[in-house]
């Protein structure tokens, strides 16, 4: 069974006064299976973020189900929304989301409090993931003392810190120097390879072309996808390149 | 460029701006108001040319200044506020390509149509509500009035005046602040980069030993000049303890709650305790304002009501009865005299004087030796550090007035102390020394003031041994110079029964009635000209005391609306991450609720525990104005903290919404 599988998944937004409709997916279904890198790339506007949104759960999808290790996360109540998304689902933003009024180290723990797990937990469970990420020196530290780059690394460790089934990753890149964005791929390549799970969307070429399989999204349906196999880097980077040229000048000789 | 362009402008933006403009324009509605209707009612006064109507003017005139600088603060305080949210979107005009002129020229505007708007509802609700307020004033003291209409120009032009220099150093402060600061940092100004704030010990420590210092001088005070001699020192002490504990002390204790992991890392407290951290840091001096300012209403109001409500308690112990006579006894012994003409008055009024009581009086200030019998006499110019004051009566009028009559025989002597003196068995005054044969109640004549220095009442066997003492006092302080000595007086009070009695004609003719027959008068007065005198002065620190709390809360409620508004913008982006991160609505809720809840009753609480310690201190100082009923002041500290906690409450709910609505808001 697919660990994440998503089916027919279709959003449409009304405007307030309920004058115009836009459709952000069509028709968005694909499944992502247990220790899969799977990145989703699309132009602005292609519905990327919504896609994530709803995965995410912090959106419901007009039509459609994603069913989570088999469970419909729409069939979750409301109260136990939060709970599911801090035990299943880990999160990475672009902005990396941390919590100026928190050291690193208490950013990485707030969804462990949250869970109401002791301090002696908390504790053992931020150290090896901090050390893994290279930021133990720097826990003690408050956000706005840290570069772009060990953000997101303290950001990352808050979404692995819960060991969750699925990270979603919302252009991780997105705020990080060239440096910062090799680190942080290089990262997301090494957890993987530990078994997590990964699910990124991005618009960049190079972080989609560090997964094993890339998805493409235009106009609300998933268009194309490629798997990268035994591909190096550079390779994926090429066929990704090239797949995009494709994408952006009109999809009708895509064969 | 349209000449309408500005004013336009100013007008949608401050349209657009509506959560921060709307309060403040009503805010300075009421400020206009409140100084309208104190000047109008003080012009109203002086007109109506009333017995007393300069002394009420007097009082009136004083406290309007006091309250009209207290509105204009208010006014400064809370413009910064508005200034500082807006600073954004002046930037953003300037990028668009606004020069600062242009952006002047708009401010210009804005307070334009601020002023206006203000000035004309301010008043406008002044005037009408001025004629109620003079109602009440006129009822406050007990004087018949009736509604009339009136709108003094001369008030209309103080108000116009006094709030144009306001708004024009509000003008010139706001855009001198915008003409300092370069486009691009009026657009980040928001953002500017939060850093933790520091534990500053050395201001926590100054808080602590600054409070600490004025709780210890309100509760060690012990008579009530040293209350009044002291109080502007603790009040002192206790306001920069208030404000260096909320600054610095809020973050050394926060900081302390961090380290206990235990009680930190558990959902509500994590994110509460984190939060207050930053939050103090940018709050601490407006809670510490909202701290003072509770204080002042609950000390102003809950004095102020009981000295008005004790006010006849204050008269029956300036006037045990209704009459009250004082004659200065020279050879012979004005006793029988004042008596007679004391009846013949009421009589001639359709009276009977009635249940009368009188005593000779003599009273000096002694130095107690060492020894603790010996006591010094000092003259009334010497300095002395803890005088005792000597209390003389004699055996007769004391016996006459208590249940347990004490027989002295000669050089024997009774004593009963108001105050702290420890007195042995035998005392010395000038050289006579007397046995002292029992310590004795207090009798009735005895005034509670008494209590207000430190007396020791000395029961004579007669009233020779008296005149001896005071002519030996003069004798040693006033021998060169017959003026300025002490006399002996014989006080008496009576009351008069009679059916028909008319109060003011008795009153107008009791002077003149007993310099007839009685030498040497020198108080003749009566409870119900005290009364009239009593109901001016102190209806209208009533008056004046509800003003000065109607500011106060005004202030109040402005300072907590805008912290819970400015905290609302802060906090909707750490709930937001908080939400992301898997944090559901009502853990939000509840976190929202635990800070604002700590945040804002925090100020309250201290206000209390303030009133608390400054309660006996308080209670002296009322001694002053003459009012002993402690158990009154209680009832009325106790109401009154129980309505302004309501209000407060009321402040608080209606605020804390506008705050959820703003943290919960999209995008």
């Amino acid at each position: 069974m697919a660990l994440l599988e998503v089916n027919h998944l279709k959003k449409i937004y009304t405007t307030r006064f309920g004058g115009n409709q836009v459709q952000a997916l069509t028709d968005v279904g694909f499944t992502v299976e247990q220790g899969e890198y799977v990145a989703i790339m699309g132009e602005s506007g292609s519905g990327k973020t919504t896609l994530l949104n709803i995965l995410a759960s912090l959106d419901q999808p007009t039509d459609g189900e994603v069913l989570l290790n088999g469970t419909d996360i729409a069939s979750i109540p409301d109260r136990q929304m939060s709970a599911f998304r801090r035990e299943n689902l880990g999160f990475v933003f672009q902005d990396f989301n941390l919590l100026d009024t928190f050291s690193l180290n208490d950013n990485i723990a707030l969804p462990l409090v949250l869970s109401r797990k002791s301090p002696k937990e908390i504790h053992q469970r931020i150290e090896p993931i901090a050390r893994m990420l290279g930021i133990h020196d720097l826990l003690q530290k408050f956000p706005y003392e840290v570069s772009g780059g060990q953000k997101q690394r303290a950001a990352v460790a808050r979404a692995l810190v819960t060991n969750p089934q699925i990270v979603l990753a919302d252009e991780p890149t997105g705020a990080l120097d060239s440096k910062s964005t090799d680190g942080l791929l290089h990262i997301f390549e090494e957890i993987n390879r530990r078994g997590q799970t990964i699910l990124m969307v991005t618009h960049s070429t190079k972080a989609a072309s560090h997964a094993n399989r890339v998805l493409f999204i235009k106009d609300g349906v998933v268009f194309h996808q490629l798997y990268k196999g035994d591909l190096s880097n550079e390779a994926m980077f090429q066929k990704i390149s090239d797949a995009l040229t494709v994408l952006a000048t009109g999809g009708k000789n895509r064969e | 460029m349209n000449s309408l362009f500005y004013p336009k402008m100013a007008f949608t933006s401050m349209r657009k701006n509506k959560a921060m403009y709307l309060p403040y324009l009503i805010a300075v509605c009421l400020c206009v108001g409140v100084f309208y209707i104190m000047d109008s009612v003080n012009v109203m006064v002086a007109e109506s040319g009333m017995k007393g109507a300069a002394r009420m003017s007097d009082i009136l005139v004083s406290m309007r200044s006091i309250c009209g600088f207290i509105t204009l603060v208010i006014l400064f305080y809370v413009n910064s506020f508005v200034m500082k949210r807006r600073k954004k979107e002046f930037g953003l005009y300037s990028i668009l390509g606004m020069e600062k002129r242009h952006i002047s020229v708009m401010m210009v505007w804005e307070v334009l149509l601020t002023g206006i708007v203000s000035l004309a509802c301010g008043m406008l609700g002044g005037a009408l509500l001025s004629q109620l307020m003079f109602l009440l004033y006129m009822k406050i003291i007990h004087l018949p009035a009736a509604l009339t209409f009136q709108i003094p120009l001369q008030s209309v032009f103080s108000t116009v005046v006094w709030f144009a220099i306001g708004f024009g150093i509000i003008l010139l402060y706001d855009m001198i602040s915008v003409a300092k600061t370069k486009p691009i940092s009026l657009l980040s100004s928001e953002k500017a980069g939060e850093r933790e704030p520091k534990s500053h010990w050395i201001l926590a420590v100054t808080g602590v030993l600054a409070l600490g210092a004025g709780y210890v001088l309100a509760l060690t005070v012990k008579t009530p000049w040293d209350a009044f001699a002291n109080f502007f020192t603790a009040v002192l002490c206790v306001i920069i303890g208030t404000y260096c504990l909320f600054i610095s002390g809020s973050i050394v204790f926060l900081k302390a709650l961090r380290k206990n992991k235990r009680f930190y890392y558990r959902p509500s407290n994590f994110i509460s305790v984190s939060g207050m951290i930053y939050r103090m840091k940018q709050n601490a001096v407006g809670l510490s304002n909202i701290c003072i300012l509770s204080t002042a209403v609950l000390v102003t109001m809950s004095s102020c009501v009981s000295l008005f409500i004790g006010e006849e308690d204050i008269l029956r112990e300036r006037f045990p009865r209704d009459v009250h006579i004082t004659a200065i006894v020279e050879d012979q012994n004005p006793e029988p005299l004042i008596e007679e003409a004391a009846q013949k008055h009421a009589q001639q009024h359709g009276g009977q004087a009635e249940n009368a009581m009188g005593y000779y009086d003599l009273s000096f200030a002694t130095f107690q030796q060492e020894d603790g019998k010996t006591f010094s006499m000092l003259s009334a110019s010497t300095d002395s550090t803890a005088p005792v004051i000597l209390q003389c009566t004699t055996m007769d009028d004391y016996n006459r007035t208590v249940k347990e009559p004490v027989t002295l025989g000669e050089n024997e002597v009774a004593v009963y102390i108001m105050g702290e003196t420890k007195i042995g068995s035998e005392i010395s005054i000038s050289g006579h020394t007397y046995r002292v044969k029992k310590l004795v109640e207090t009798p009735p004549y005895a005034s509670q003031a008494d209590y207000l220095r430190n007396s020791v009442g000395v029961v004579f066997s007669n009233l020779e041994q008296m005149k001896t003492l005071l002519d030996e006092y003069n004798e040693e302080f006033y021998s060169d110079d017959s003026s300025g000595g002490r006399e002996l007086s014989y006080s008496y009070f009576y009351n008069v029964s009679g059916d028909s009695l008319d109060t003011d004609a008795f009153s107008e003719s009791l002077r003149d009635s007993f310099n007839e027959t009685v030498p040497r008068l020198s108080v003749a007065d009566t409870i119900w000209l005290a009364r009239t005198d009593f109901y001016q002065t102190y209806g209208s620190i009533l008056f004046v005391g509800i003003f000065f709390v109607g500011v106060f809360i005004i202030a109040t409620v402005l300072i907590i609306y805008y912290k819970q508004i400015t905290e609302g913008y802060d906090d909707h982006d750490r709930f937001k991450i908080m939400q992301n991160v898997g944090m559901s609505d009502k853990e939000v809720r509840q976190a929202i609720q635990k800070q604002v809840l700590m945040v804002f009753f925090l100020p309250l609480l201290v206000a209390f525990l303030h009133i608390a310690i400054a309660f006996p201190v308080l209670c002296k100082l009322l001694m002053m104005f003459g009012l002993f009923n402690n158990t009154l002041f209680l009832v009325c500290v106790l109401a009154t903290a129980l309505i302004f906690g309501i209000l407060y409450f009321i402040v608080y709910q209606l605020t804390a919404r506008t705050y959820y609505k703003i943290v919960k808001a999209k995008s």
